[in-house]
Protein backbone atom coordinates (compact mmCIF):
# COMPACT_ATOMS: atom_id res chain seq x y z
CA UNK A 1 0.00 0.00 0.00
CA UNK A 2 2.75 2.42 1.04
CA UNK A 3 4.73 1.36 -2.00
CA UNK A 4 1.88 2.10 -4.40
CA UNK A 5 1.31 5.50 -2.81
CA UNK A 6 5.03 6.33 -2.84
CA UNK A 7 5.22 5.40 -6.53
CA UNK A 8 2.38 7.87 -7.16
CA UNK A 9 4.36 10.64 -5.47
CA UNK A 10 3.19 10.46 -1.86
CA UNK A 11 5.99 11.79 0.33
CA UNK A 12 4.62 10.38 3.57
CA UNK A 13 4.36 6.90 2.04
CA UNK A 14 7.98 7.13 0.99
CA UNK A 15 8.81 8.11 4.57
CA UNK A 16 7.12 4.92 5.79
CA UNK A 17 9.17 2.82 3.37
CA UNK A 18 12.31 4.64 4.43
CA UNK A 19 11.74 3.86 8.10
CA UNK A 20 10.98 0.24 7.27
CA UNK A 21 14.17 -0.38 5.32
CA UNK A 22 16.80 2.09 6.55
CA UNK A 23 18.21 -0.31 9.16
CA UNK A 24 18.51 -3.21 6.74
CA UNK A 25 20.14 -1.21 3.99
CA UNK A 26 22.54 0.44 6.43
CA UNK A 27 23.48 -2.97 7.80
CA UNK A 28 24.13 -4.33 4.36
CA UNK A 29 26.25 -1.37 3.30
CA UNK A 30 28.14 -1.35 6.58
CA UNK A 31 29.22 -4.96 6.21
CA UNK A 32 30.34 -4.28 2.63
CA UNK A 33 32.37 -1.11 3.23
CA UNK A 34 33.40 -1.51 6.87
CA UNK A 35 33.02 1.95 8.39
CA UNK A 36 30.21 4.15 9.60
CA UNK A 37 31.08 7.30 7.66
CA UNK A 38 31.01 5.64 4.23
CA UNK A 39 28.02 3.53 5.23
CA UNK A 40 26.03 6.66 6.04
CA UNK A 41 27.07 8.30 2.79
CA UNK A 42 26.19 5.27 0.67
CA UNK A 43 22.93 4.58 2.52
CA UNK A 44 21.88 8.18 1.89
CA UNK A 45 22.70 7.72 -1.80
CA UNK A 46 20.65 4.51 -1.95
CA UNK A 47 17.54 6.28 -0.68
CA UNK A 48 18.17 9.36 -2.84
CA UNK A 49 18.33 7.13 -5.89
CA UNK A 50 15.25 5.23 -4.77
CA UNK A 51 13.42 8.55 -4.35
CA UNK A 52 14.37 9.65 -7.87
CA UNK A 53 13.26 6.39 -9.48
CA UNK A 54 10.33 5.29 -7.33
CA UNK A 55 7.95 6.68 -9.96
CA UNK A 56 9.34 4.20 -12.47
CA UNK A 57 9.18 1.26 -10.05
CA UNK A 58 7.11 -1.58 -11.42
CA UNK A 59 5.99 -4.45 -9.24
CA UNK A 60 7.28 -7.64 -10.87
CA UNK A 61 6.48 -9.83 -7.91
CA UNK A 62 9.81 -9.11 -6.20
CA UNK A 63 9.89 -7.65 -2.70
CA UNK A 64 10.63 -3.93 -2.54
CA UNK A 65 13.67 -4.68 -0.40
CA UNK A 66 15.18 -6.60 -3.34
CA UNK A 67 15.02 -3.42 -5.40
CA UNK A 68 16.71 -1.44 -2.62
CA UNK A 69 19.40 -4.09 -2.11
CA UNK A 70 20.11 -4.02 -5.86
CA UNK A 71 20.60 -0.26 -5.71
CA UNK A 72 22.84 -0.66 -2.65
CA UNK A 73 24.81 -3.45 -4.32
CA UNK A 74 25.42 -1.31 -7.44
CA UNK A 75 26.42 1.74 -5.42
CA UNK A 76 28.86 -0.25 -3.31
CA UNK A 77 30.36 -1.77 -6.46
CA UNK A 78 30.71 1.73 -7.97
CA UNK A 79 32.20 2.99 -4.72
CA UNK A 80 34.94 0.36 -4.88
CA UNK A 81 35.53 0.89 -8.58
CA UNK A 82 35.50 4.71 -8.62
CA UNK A 83 37.80 5.10 -5.67
CA UNK A 84 39.96 2.14 -6.57
CA UNK A 85 39.63 0.98 -2.99
CA UNK A 86 41.17 -2.22 -1.87
CA UNK A 87 39.02 -4.63 0.06
CA UNK A 88 41.22 -4.82 3.10
CA UNK A 89 38.98 -3.29 5.70
CA UNK A 90 40.06 -2.77 9.26
CA UNK A 91 38.70 -5.59 11.37
CA UNK A 92 38.18 -3.23 14.25
CA UNK A 93 35.76 -1.33 12.06
CA UNK A 94 33.75 -4.31 10.93
CA UNK A 95 33.69 -6.79 13.73
CA UNK A 96 30.76 -6.65 16.10
CA UNK A 97 31.60 -8.88 18.96
CA UNK A 98 29.02 -10.46 21.14
CA UNK A 99 29.84 -10.27 24.79
CA UNK A 100 28.16 -13.21 26.41
CA UNK A 101 29.09 -12.30 29.94
CA UNK A 102 31.00 -15.54 30.14
CA UNK A 103 34.48 -16.17 31.47
CA UNK A 104 36.91 -13.50 30.15
CA UNK A 105 39.30 -16.14 28.77
CA UNK A 106 36.61 -17.92 26.77
CA UNK A 107 35.31 -14.56 25.54
CA UNK A 108 38.81 -13.70 24.37
CA UNK A 109 39.11 -17.01 22.49
CA UNK A 110 35.70 -16.48 20.99
CA UNK A 111 36.71 -13.00 19.86
CA UNK A 112 39.89 -14.34 18.29
CA UNK A 113 37.88 -16.89 16.35
CA UNK A 114 35.46 -14.23 15.23
CA UNK A 115 38.31 -12.02 14.09
CA UNK A 116 39.82 -14.88 12.12
CA UNK A 117 36.48 -15.59 10.53
CA UNK A 118 35.91 -11.97 9.55
CA UNK A 119 39.41 -11.86 8.11
CA UNK A 120 38.64 -14.92 5.98
CA UNK A 121 35.24 -13.54 4.94
CA UNK A 122 36.90 -10.34 3.70
CA UNK A 123 39.02 -12.43 1.34
CA UNK A 124 35.96 -14.03 -0.26
CA UNK A 125 34.61 -12.82 -3.61
CA UNK A 126 32.02 -9.99 -3.27
CA UNK A 127 29.05 -12.19 -4.18
CA UNK A 128 29.87 -14.66 -1.42
CA UNK A 129 30.29 -11.84 1.07
CA UNK A 130 26.92 -10.50 -0.05
CA UNK A 131 25.34 -13.91 0.44
CA UNK A 132 26.71 -14.21 4.00
CA UNK A 133 25.56 -10.70 4.93
CA UNK A 134 22.06 -11.31 3.59
CA UNK A 135 21.84 -14.67 5.34
CA UNK A 136 23.38 -13.95 8.72
CA UNK A 137 22.92 -10.22 9.20
CA UNK A 138 19.60 -9.77 7.41
CA UNK A 139 18.33 -13.29 8.16
CA UNK A 140 16.85 -13.68 4.68
CA UNK A 141 15.83 -17.03 3.22
CA UNK A 142 17.61 -18.57 0.24
CA UNK A 143 14.62 -17.68 -1.95
CA UNK A 144 14.76 -14.02 -0.91
CA UNK A 145 18.52 -13.90 -1.40
CA UNK A 146 18.02 -15.44 -4.84
CA UNK A 147 15.61 -12.65 -5.78
CA UNK A 148 18.09 -10.01 -4.67
CA UNK A 149 21.10 -11.58 -6.32
CA UNK A 150 19.24 -12.59 -9.46
CA UNK A 151 19.77 -16.33 -8.99
CA UNK A 152 17.61 -19.32 -8.33
CA UNK A 153 17.06 -20.67 -4.83
CA UNK A 154 19.03 -23.78 -5.77
CA UNK A 155 21.96 -21.73 -7.02
CA UNK A 156 22.03 -19.79 -3.75
CA UNK A 157 21.94 -23.01 -1.75
CA UNK A 158 24.84 -24.36 -3.75
CA UNK A 159 26.81 -21.09 -3.48
CA UNK A 160 26.21 -21.06 0.27
CA UNK A 161 27.48 -24.60 0.64
CA UNK A 162 30.61 -23.82 -1.39
CA UNK A 163 31.15 -20.69 0.70
CA UNK A 164 30.96 -22.68 3.92
CA UNK A 165 33.42 -25.21 2.54
CA UNK A 166 35.92 -22.54 1.54
CA UNK A 167 35.53 -20.84 4.94
CA UNK A 168 36.13 -24.14 6.67
CA UNK A 169 39.21 -24.86 4.57
CA UNK A 170 40.69 -21.42 5.19
CA UNK A 171 40.02 -21.60 8.94
CA UNK A 172 41.51 -25.06 9.13
CA UNK A 173 44.62 -23.80 7.33
CA UNK A 174 44.96 -20.99 9.86
CA UNK A 175 44.36 -23.46 12.68
CA UNK A 176 47.05 -25.82 11.41
CA UNK A 177 49.59 -23.03 10.89
CA UNK A 178 48.95 -21.70 14.40
CA UNK A 179 49.26 -25.08 16.10
CA UNK A 180 52.48 -25.82 14.22
CA UNK A 181 54.13 -22.62 15.54
CA UNK B 1 32.92 -23.32 21.91
CA UNK B 2 36.66 -23.40 21.69
CA UNK B 3 37.25 -24.36 18.11
CA UNK B 4 40.90 -23.34 17.95
CA UNK B 5 41.88 -26.40 19.91
CA UNK B 6 39.91 -28.78 17.69
CA UNK B 7 41.77 -30.25 14.73
CA UNK B 8 39.10 -29.50 12.20
CA UNK B 9 36.22 -27.08 11.85
CA UNK B 10 32.97 -28.67 10.87
CA UNK B 11 30.36 -26.92 8.72
CA UNK B 12 28.07 -26.57 11.72
CA UNK B 13 30.88 -24.86 13.62
CA UNK B 14 31.35 -22.41 10.78
CA UNK B 15 27.63 -21.63 10.75
CA UNK B 16 27.67 -21.08 14.50
CA UNK B 17 30.70 -18.80 14.19
CA UNK B 18 28.98 -16.83 11.45
CA UNK B 19 25.92 -16.39 13.65
CA UNK B 20 28.09 -15.13 16.49
CA UNK B 21 30.26 -12.86 14.37
CA UNK B 22 27.89 -11.23 11.92
CA UNK B 23 25.61 -9.19 14.13
CA UNK B 24 23.29 -6.43 12.97
CA UNK B 25 24.60 -2.88 13.21
CA UNK B 26 22.21 -0.02 13.81
CA UNK B 27 22.58 3.42 12.26
CA UNK B 28 22.47 6.33 14.69
CA UNK B 29 19.10 7.92 15.36
CA UNK B 30 20.55 11.28 14.36
CA UNK B 31 21.53 9.93 10.95
CA UNK B 32 18.09 8.35 10.43
CA UNK B 33 16.29 11.59 11.25
CA UNK B 34 18.56 13.89 9.28
CA UNK B 35 18.42 11.70 6.19
CA UNK B 36 14.63 11.48 6.42
CA UNK B 37 14.42 15.26 6.64
CA UNK B 38 16.68 15.64 3.64
CA UNK B 39 14.69 13.09 1.63
CA UNK B 40 11.38 14.76 2.39
CA UNK B 41 12.82 18.16 1.48
CA UNK B 42 14.08 16.80 -1.81
CA UNK B 43 10.76 15.04 -2.39
CA UNK B 44 8.76 18.25 -1.92
CA UNK B 45 11.12 20.28 -4.12
CA UNK B 46 11.05 17.67 -6.87
CA UNK B 47 7.24 17.55 -6.60
CA UNK B 48 7.01 21.34 -7.02
CA UNK B 49 9.38 21.19 -9.98
CA UNK B 50 7.29 18.40 -11.49
CA UNK B 51 4.13 20.48 -10.95
CA UNK B 52 5.77 23.50 -12.56
CA UNK B 53 6.86 21.41 -15.52
CA UNK B 54 3.35 19.99 -15.84
CA UNK B 55 1.83 23.50 -15.87
CA UNK B 56 4.36 24.63 -18.44
CA UNK B 57 3.51 21.66 -20.64
CA UNK B 58 -0.23 22.45 -20.43
CA UNK B 59 0.39 26.14 -21.30
CA UNK B 60 2.59 25.14 -24.20
CA UNK B 61 -0.10 22.79 -25.50
CA UNK B 62 -2.77 25.53 -25.25
CA UNK B 63 -0.51 28.01 -27.05
CA UNK B 64 0.20 25.47 -29.79
CA UNK B 65 -3.50 24.77 -30.33
CA UNK B 66 -4.33 28.49 -30.36
CA UNK B 67 -1.50 29.22 -32.82
CA UNK B 68 -2.56 26.40 -35.12
CA UNK B 69 -6.20 27.59 -35.01
CA UNK B 70 -5.20 31.14 -35.96
CA UNK B 71 -3.09 29.79 -38.81
CA UNK B 72 -5.97 27.68 -40.12
CA UNK B 73 -8.44 30.60 -39.87
CA UNK B 74 -6.06 32.94 -41.68
CA UNK B 75 -5.49 30.36 -44.39
CA UNK B 76 -9.25 29.93 -44.84
CA UNK B 77 -9.71 33.69 -45.02
CA UNK B 78 -7.02 33.96 -47.66
CA UNK B 79 -8.53 31.14 -49.69
CA UNK B 80 -12.02 32.70 -49.46
CA UNK B 81 -10.63 36.08 -50.46
CA UNK B 82 -8.88 34.55 -53.44
CA UNK B 83 -12.07 32.75 -54.47
CA UNK B 84 -13.94 36.07 -54.21
CA UNK B 85 -11.37 37.91 -56.33
CA UNK B 86 -11.38 35.14 -58.94
CA UNK B 87 -15.19 35.23 -59.06
CA UNK B 88 -15.22 39.00 -59.58
CA UNK B 89 -12.62 38.74 -62.35
CA UNK B 90 -14.66 35.98 -63.95
CA UNK B 91 -17.85 38.08 -63.82
CA UNK B 92 -16.08 41.12 -65.23
CA UNK B 93 -14.80 38.99 -68.10
CA UNK B 94 -18.25 37.56 -68.78
CA UNK B 95 -20.05 40.96 -69.02
CA UNK B 96 -18.38 42.34 -72.19
CA UNK B 97 -18.71 38.97 -73.92
CA UNK B 98 -22.49 39.00 -73.28
CA UNK B 99 -22.81 42.42 -74.95
CA UNK B 100 -21.15 41.22 -78.14
CA UNK B 101 -23.19 38.03 -78.31
CA UNK B 102 -26.55 39.76 -78.25
CA UNK B 103 -26.21 43.09 -80.05
CA UNK B 104 -29.27 45.38 -79.93
CA UNK B 105 -31.61 45.10 -82.93
CA UNK B 106 -32.03 48.34 -84.83
CA UNK B 107 -35.30 48.63 -86.55
CA UNK B 108 -34.97 49.50 -90.22
CA UNK B 109 -37.34 51.67 -92.10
Amino acid sequence: MALALAAQGDGEAFGVLYERYIGRIYNYVYYRVGNHADSEDLTARVFMRALCHIGNYTDRGLPFSAWLYRIAHNLVANWYRDNNRRRDISLDDVIVLKSKGAHPESTLLQNEENEQLIKVIKCLPPERQQLLILKFVEHLSNAEIGLIMGRTEGAIKSLYHRTLLSLRDELNKIDISETSK
Amino acid sequence: MNLSNSSKYRLQDIEKLLEDSLLPVKPTQQFILSLKEELLRKFSSSSSVALKEKNQTILLAIASVAGSSILIINTLRTVLSLIGVISVIHLLKQKPQGNTLSPPQIASG
